[in-house]
């Protein structure tokens, strides 16, 4: 009994002191670093609250006379209220990694009259907009001589407005906002349209890219 | 005679338990401390001492650091973002709460304080993995390397000594298989000066390249990264040993 006391001890101390003399020398510290997930690119495209298809049909659309209630008129005089107004909303899901957008609107309809406002990304429930579109309308054809000039003015007011949404990153849970306004010109609709039934379709092109990527627009 | 015995048999016994206990100690904090089998002995061990802290860096757009430039850009009650956070438990890995896409960039700081009077610093990342791979592997499309190396002496940072020799530093694609070792930075002095406490800060980032081809069990190669959506790469371990010399 006594000497398999002692021949275990001594087992044991050499094992005690050859385990911590290892574990001494080999000075090594283990630690985690990091775990990264992909996923894929998810933004939905709303106006209001609807989901927002690859087209939009406009009724009951307001007809103005551009010249007197834009061109030679310095306030609004109602011409506000007869717009009719849409919030696009792009929202970036919370699982979606970083994107870029580029959204692109198209007609056939020369009479139509768009407003593209960029109001950018939505930081609360409370957003305030831009509601006075003759004041908008008159700072972007502030240099205008002639309707077609201003006419001008506000394409390429909208084609900034959609080139910088292209520009922006945006994160997951982001909601970048574009408010379009829409009224039609009397004196450009056609001799055999009816105003009073015409319906307007709007096709609507939306691509995305990973914010690290550029679009390809060849 | 019998009560000499008695007295002996006692003092065997609490010697036997004595060493169980000892060994049972050792043995549960040799697992403890390493938890790997890669490693060399080295044979001196003597007036090597650390203390480490582990910062990533806060980035919302994964654009990584340009800058690094630990001591001015740590993260407060006001500045969280373009920023370093530190990680105050580094045994947990940090999973990254927002989805990751080609060309994206993810710093990271390790901070050590040299409290002895030299020896030579090696790191490694270790059991990377692909989770929810099936043809090909996310990790294959990863790279990491390090950006700077500068040591903080006086409460001053110096300049970048990453290419200074005897360091070795490596930049590469993850790839193989899940032992791989990776060498991050090798024969990195502690303390290069006599200074009595000298703080190293060691960059370094992971990049999703988006310049990595893949193929199909076909040989096709995939148009694009679509095929690597819904995988994570997993980096579990970082390690740092730290010896006296610099082989």
């Amino acid at each position: 009994m006594k000497k398999w006391m002692i021949i275990s001890l001594l087992l044991m101390a050499i094992v005690a002191i050859s385990s911590i003399s290892y574990a001494w020398f080999t000075y090594v510290q283990r630690k985690s670093l990091v775990k990264l997930t992909s996923h894929e690119i998810e933004v939905s495209l709303t106006l209001g609250n609807d989901i927002l298809g690859s087209s939009l049909v406009i009724e009951g659309i307001s007809y103005i006379d551009f010249d007197n209630e834009v061109m030679n008129q310095t306030s609004s005089q109602g011409f506000n209220e007869v717009g009719q107004n849409y919030i696009i909303n792009f929202h970036v899901s919370e699982s979606s990694p970083l994107v870029k957008v580029l959204f692109n609107l198209e007609h056939n309809h020369p009479e139509l009259l768009i407003l593209l406002i960029d109001e950018g990304i939505k930081e609360s429930e409370n957003e305030v907009y831009v509601t006075d579109y003759h004041a908008y309308l008159k700072q972007i054809g502030s240099a205008a001589l002639t309707k077609e000039e201003f006419l001008l003015s506000i394409d390429a007011h909208n084609e900034q407005v959609v080139n910088q949404l292209k520009t922006v990153i945006l994160k997951p849970g982001n909601i970048y906002q574009i408010q379009m306004v829409l009224w039609a010109d009397y004196d450009l609709l056609g001799t055999e349209d009816n105003y009073l039934t015409k319906t307007y379709t709007l096709n609507i092109t939306c691509l995305m890219v990973n914010g690290k990527g550029d679009f390809d627009e060849s | 005679m019998k009560k000499v015995n008695q007295k002996t048999l006692l003092m065997s016994v609490v010697y036997f338990l004595t060493a169980f206990t000892l060994m049972f100690a050792t043995t549960y904090a040799w697992f403890i401390m390493t938890n790997t089998n890669n490693t060399s002995l080295i044979s001196n061990i003597s007036d090597v001492e650390a203390e480490y802290e582990f910062y990533r860096f806060e980035d919302s757009y994964h654009n990584g650091n340009q800058i690094n430039t630990l001591p001015e850009q740590l993260c407060d009650a006001i500045l969280t973002d373009q920023c370093y956070e530190l990680i105050p438990n580094p045994a947990t890995m940090f999973n990254y709460n927002q989805a990751v896409a080609p060309g994206d960039r993810f710093s990271f700081v390790l901070k050590i304080v040299s409290i002895g009077t030299g020896g030579y610093l090696n790191l490694d990342l270790g059991k990377v993995q692909s989770i929810d791979a099936s043809d090909t592997r996310i990790q294959d499309a990863f790279t990491y390397s390090i950006t700077k190396v500068s040591y903080i002496v006086n409460g001053v940072e110096g300049t970048d000594q990453k290419e200074v020799l005897p360091t070795q530093i490596y930049s590469t694609h993850f790839n193989g298989n899940y032992e791989t070792i990776y060498p991050l930075i090798h024969h990195l002095p502690m303390n290069p000066t006599v200074e009595n406490q000298v703080i190293i800060l060691i960059y370094f980032e992971i990049y999703y390249d988006p310049t990595v081809t893949f193929l199909d069990p076909y040989g096709v190669s995939y148009p694009d990264y679509n095929h690597l959506s819904h995988q994570a790469i997993q980096i579990e371990d970082i390690y740092m040993m730290i010896s006296p010399s610099d082989q």
